[in-house]
């Protein structure tokens, strides 16, 4: 569906995209793991034919990005990372005004416009202005005017990025769905716990560059330990237990409010501190996240 | 045209639906008050007046009102509603995704703010039939005048508010362009009775010569240049704001 080589976007000496490849096929969920400024908008608006990169290979659905952009879009769903839906008209208008710019006729425009409506838990709004509904449901809508168009490929910039939990799993729910419908999707997020549910396969990308690439298990298993300890101490400097810790787990990472402990054994490695004579403020034990992966990969956290 | 041109189209007209009413009075009833006040208050000094060819003042600036209508609802459609949608508003951004191309989203906007100078235009030329002030076989053609003016405005007005840096700017068109080309463009006075240095400026005004083929039609007589003069003056600013209005386009949409 998607394939890339060398992908580069500069803006004046700034470069934004450095030089990425990926390939996406049919009917999997691909992500874009990585902080603000990573370089994930960039990408997707290259993807959707809206910035034409600076340089490299770009082809998506067999077709040339450079040359068929208009042929290309006519079967993209997009949601951007900004909603861009017109605040003035009703719900109902906003997706058949949209549809319209497809060319799709109005009979069939109104008739997937209540469709889709219904998909994303928004028919009893359908006549309310846009002006008046939460972020949540306006993801939704946008979500649902991406769809308008039955796409081959939808990609979704930061879909829930804003959104409390709730709303959050309202939308994350909608696209587990499109997902067992076979459709193709292409995500971005800054969150691991995001990218870990709704992701089949990832790259995770900083500077404008993919760090890492793979399935969300293939990253961890790859990159850190089975499980983490978080160990925090009642000091304001953390650093001094670098020294105090070193060889009690297989990596032992130190954070400036906390110190992690790469493991295999979580258990025996708090054994271990304990041996140590070390009384740690708190002790937490967890499975490693795509956040460690990120940490490893960069030295930095994800989301600050 | 391409059919993508009447999709972006589309989403102004409908936008319209809901403002319409509000737009009745600029549109609509401002000119009729002009006819009634201006034409008969006015009338009373100047009616027959040679300057004016010996015609009831009213009769002089009714064809004067249609091609300047026509302007001024074209000209005021593309201000703000263009500054708007790639400012605050994101309809562009929405339509930039779509298989729309930068040259649909531009036509579609410009032959909104045409039709409804043209739209506008058409009702006033009714008043104007209504009051017996189409007097020759050739006032149809004032419609065609008034086409053209608005045709010959839409890209030039719609590269400045696409360009524009600040909102003020709009302002500034209206005060210092839209209002000025009004006044000097003969539609409530003849040039002749500009002084001869200001004149020239109405030569490169396109809305002096819609005035003048529109003044032509209504009461059948010769406009004060060769027809294809004046209807060169308007092509050339149709085409030539046709290519700012793309140029400031495609600079805004650069991503
Ligand atoms: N239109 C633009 N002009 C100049 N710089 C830009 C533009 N868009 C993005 N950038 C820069 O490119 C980098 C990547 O931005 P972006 O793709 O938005 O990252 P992300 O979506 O991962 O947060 C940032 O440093 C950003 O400032
Ligand atoms: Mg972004």
């Amino acid at each position: 569906m998607i394939s890339a080589r060398g992908l580069i976007k500069r803006y004046g000496d700034h470069t934004a995209v450095d030089g990425i490849d990926i390939t996406v096929p049919k009917g999997q969920a691909f992500g874009f793991l990585g902080p603000n400024g990573a370089g994930k908008s960039t990408t997707m608006r290259m993807i959707g034919c809206v910035s034409p990169p600076t340089a490299g290979e770009l082809r998506i659905l067999g077709m040339d990005a450079a040359t068929q952009g208009p042929a290309i879009r006519a079967r993209l769903g997009v949601v951007p990372q900004d909603d861009t839906l017109d605040t003035e008209l009703n719900l109902l208008e906003n997706l058949v005004i949209y549809a319209r710019y497809f060319g799709i006729k109005y009979k069939v425009a109104r008739e997937r416009a209540r469709e889709l409506l219904d998909f994303v838990q928004l028919s009893d709004r359908a006549e309310s202005k846009v002006e008046a509904l939460s972020g949540g449901m306006r993801r939704r809508l946008t979500i649902a005017r991406s769809l308008i168009n039955e796409p081959d490929l939808v990609m979704l910039d930061e879909p829930t990025t804003g959104l409390d939990p709730q709303a959050r799993h309202l939308v994350w729910e909608r696209l587990f769905r499109l997902k067992k419908r076979g459709v193709t999707l292409v995500l971005t997020t800054h969150y691991m716990d995001e990218a870990e549910q709704l992701c089949d396969r990832l790259v995770v990308m900083d500077g404008g560059k993919i760090a890492a690439e793979g399935t969300p298990r293939q990253l961890i298993e790859t990159h850190v330990t089975r499980e983490v300890v978080e160990l925090r101490f009642n000091t304001e400097d953390h650093s001094a237990y670098a020294e105090k810790l070193d060889g009690a787990a297989e990596r032992v990472e130190v954070l400036p409010d906390r110190v992690l402990l790469y493991t295999d054994d979580g258990e025996s490695s708090v054994s271990e501190v304990h041996g140590r004579g070390l009384s740690p403020a708190s002790v937490l034990e967890r499975r490693a996240t795509l956040e460690d992966v990120f940490l490893r990969l960069t030295g930095r956290t994800l989301v600050d | 045209m391409r059919a993508g041109t009447l999709h972006a189209f589309e989403h102004w007209l409908l936008n319209y639906k809901r403002t319409w009413h509000g737009t009745l009075f600029s549109g609509f009833l401002l000119p009729v008050l002009f006819i009634v006040g201006l034409g008969m208050a006015v009338g009373g000094y100047v009616n027959g007046s040679s300057a004016i060819g010996g015609v009831d003042y009213v009769a002089f600036i009714a064809p004067g009102l249609l091609a300047s209508t026509a302007f001024q609802i074209s000209s005021g459609e593309l201000t703000w509603p263009v500054f708007a949608a790639t400012r605050w508003g994101s309809q562009y951004k929405a339509m930039q995704a779509s298989p729309l191309s930068p040259g649909e989203i531009l036509n579609g906007h410009l032959l909104y703010g045409l039709l409804r100078g043209v739209s506008s235009a058409l009702f006033f030329f009714i008043v104007m039939a209504v009051f017996g002030l189409l007097q020759s076989a050739w006032a149809p053609l004032a419609l065609l005048a008034a086409a053209a003016t608005a045709a010959s405005v839409i890209g030039a007005t719609y590269a400045v508010s696409m360009s524009a840096k600040h909102e003020s700017a709009l302002s500034m068109v209206h005060r210092f362009a839209i209002l000025p080309l009004t006044l000097f463009s003969a539609v409530f006075f003849p040039l002749a009775q500009l002084p001869s240095y200001i004149q020239p400026l109405a030569w490169i005004s396109p809305v002096w010569h819609g005035v003048e083929l529109s003044r032509a039609a209504t009461l059948g007589v010769a406009p004060p240049w060769p027809i294809a003069a004046h209807i060169g003056v308007l092509a050339v600013w149709a085409v030539g704001g046709w290519y700012a209005a793309r140029r400031s386009l495609l600079k805004k949409l650069k991503v």
